[in-house]
């Protein structure tokens, strides 16, 4: 019963006590930007989960044997080229869709909810990766120091 | 001996520590090398669908340039009234005789058809400009020119902005504008799509009575539109339209 508790906390506390956009103030520029038509912010959220989820799996892949000094240059080589990718699919199947969403669908490679996820996954144990107050304020404080580093 | 077997290299790879130099290579190397495939795979299977994606835009955008034109759906519906297709030799300025529409991608292809611009000849700044072009014709039912539909192009910020120009019977009066190529920023030079940016050309006319060209390039199109601080060149020479494929899309008709 606990553990239910728990899953179900995990997955509303993004959306509405912990949300990223409107509570932590994070990745709010692409946010703002797209959020003008249901259909821009429907297919903007899947790319975003999309590229999201799928450099989080790869980085956990090969995290053990990611040399420190290169960390985060791998980290948005994987990030980009996954954009890329995506870039390339709305392009192809959701042209109209693409062409709304015009460079924002680029800028996901510099969105810091997406660095700072691979941030975490590098950086901690993996039952506590994706768990936990004291991962999403690390979370935070990851996102924020890469995000200065870009100037983003 | 030294051990030749890949797997047991590939572990005892795994096996040096992160701070290691080759390892930090390595890694480096795999990672461009996997992610370069992915692009490049990406890349090349979803170009056709994009390429015919953007066909379509291009031809969406011409149609709804026609439509827009006060009176010219009533000559398209007409029995005699047709929109043709001509593959113009720009050197000659003529029709071209051994290029048709089918054949003009595979044609412009090949970099024999494309002609580098002086600096001089290149007052649109776009570099080279390809031997053949496009453009329609708008016939009603006398067999009589009542549209003719021109590209042209222009440098911007990000990438070549590709335009129609639609001319009226006479060759003089510009009947409409339609941007069928930018990369500008949205909401800043992207707006040079937008109609009320475009219903600025409607009626203006290309030669004044004495037969000078006053429609003229502007430099720095994006800038006009965006008032931002990067200023406009000054307007460089007008070229007569129709051999002009390196005319930009920007409007500066200089008061004389």
């Amino acid at each position: 019963m606990a553990r239910s508790t728990n899953l179900w906390s995990t997955l509303t506390e993004p959306l509405v006590l912990q949300n990223p956009v409107t509570l932590q103030i994070l990745g709010i520029c692409s946010a703002l930007a797209v959020t003008t038509s249901v259909a821009t912010a429907l297919t903007m959220s899947a790319s975003l989960t999309t590229v999201l989820v799928l450099s989080a799996g790869l980085v956990s892949l090969i995290r053990r044997h990611i040399p420190d000094s290169i960390r985060l240059i791998v980290q948005i080589v994987i990030v980009a080229s996954l954009v890329v990718v995506i870039d390339q699919i709305l392009q192809a199947y959701l042209f109209d869709i693409s062409r709304k969403l015009s460079v924002f669908v680029s800028l996901i490679t510099t969105n810091c909810l997406v660095l700072g996820r691979t941030r975490i996954v590098l950086a901690l144990q993996p039952a506590a990766a994706l768990h936990g107050r004291r991962a999403r304020q690390r979370a935070r404080l990851f996102a924020g120091a890469d995000r200065h580093r870009f100037g983003a | 001996m030294a051990d030749l077997n890949p797997i047991s290299a590939w572990r005892r790879f795994l096996a040096l520590p992160n701070e290691n130099r080759t390892k930090t290579v390595i890694v480096a190397f795999l990672v461009s090398a996997i992610c370069a495939l992915m692009v490049s795979g990406a890349t090349v299977i979803l170009r056709p669908i994009q390429t015919a994606n953007r066909a379509a835009e291009e031809q969406a955008r011409l149609e709804a340039l026609v439509a827009g034109i006060p009176g010219m759906s009533e000559i398209l519906e007409e029995p005699g009234g047709s929109l043709s297709t001509v593959v113009i030799n720009l050197p000659k300025g003529e029709a071209a005789q051994n290029v048709t529409p089918e054949t003009l991608p595979a044609a412009l292809d090949d970099a024999a058809n494309w002609t580098t611009l002086s600096p001089a000849e290149d007052t649109a700044g776009i570099g080279r400009r390809p031997n053949y072009t496009q453009i329609y014709l708008l016939r009603n039912e006398n067999g009589d020119i009542s549209l003719a539909l021109l590209p042209v192009s222009g440098p911007g910020y990000q990438a070549e902005i590709d335009a129609i120009v639609a001319l009226r019977g006479d060759m003089n009066t510009i009947a409409g504008v339609a941007i069928t190529n930018q990369a500008e920023t949205p909401g800043l030079g992207g707006r040079i799509e937008e109609p009320a940016w475009l219903a600025q050309f409607p009626g203006t006319e290309l030669a004044d009575a004495s037969g000078t060209v006053r429609f003229a390039v502007a430099k720095g199109l994006p800038a006009m539109i965006t008032r931002s601080t990067a200023s406009p060149g000054p307007p460089a020479p007008a070229m007569p339209l129709p051999r002009s494929c390196g005319s930009g899309a920007g409007r500066k008709v200089t008061a004389r």
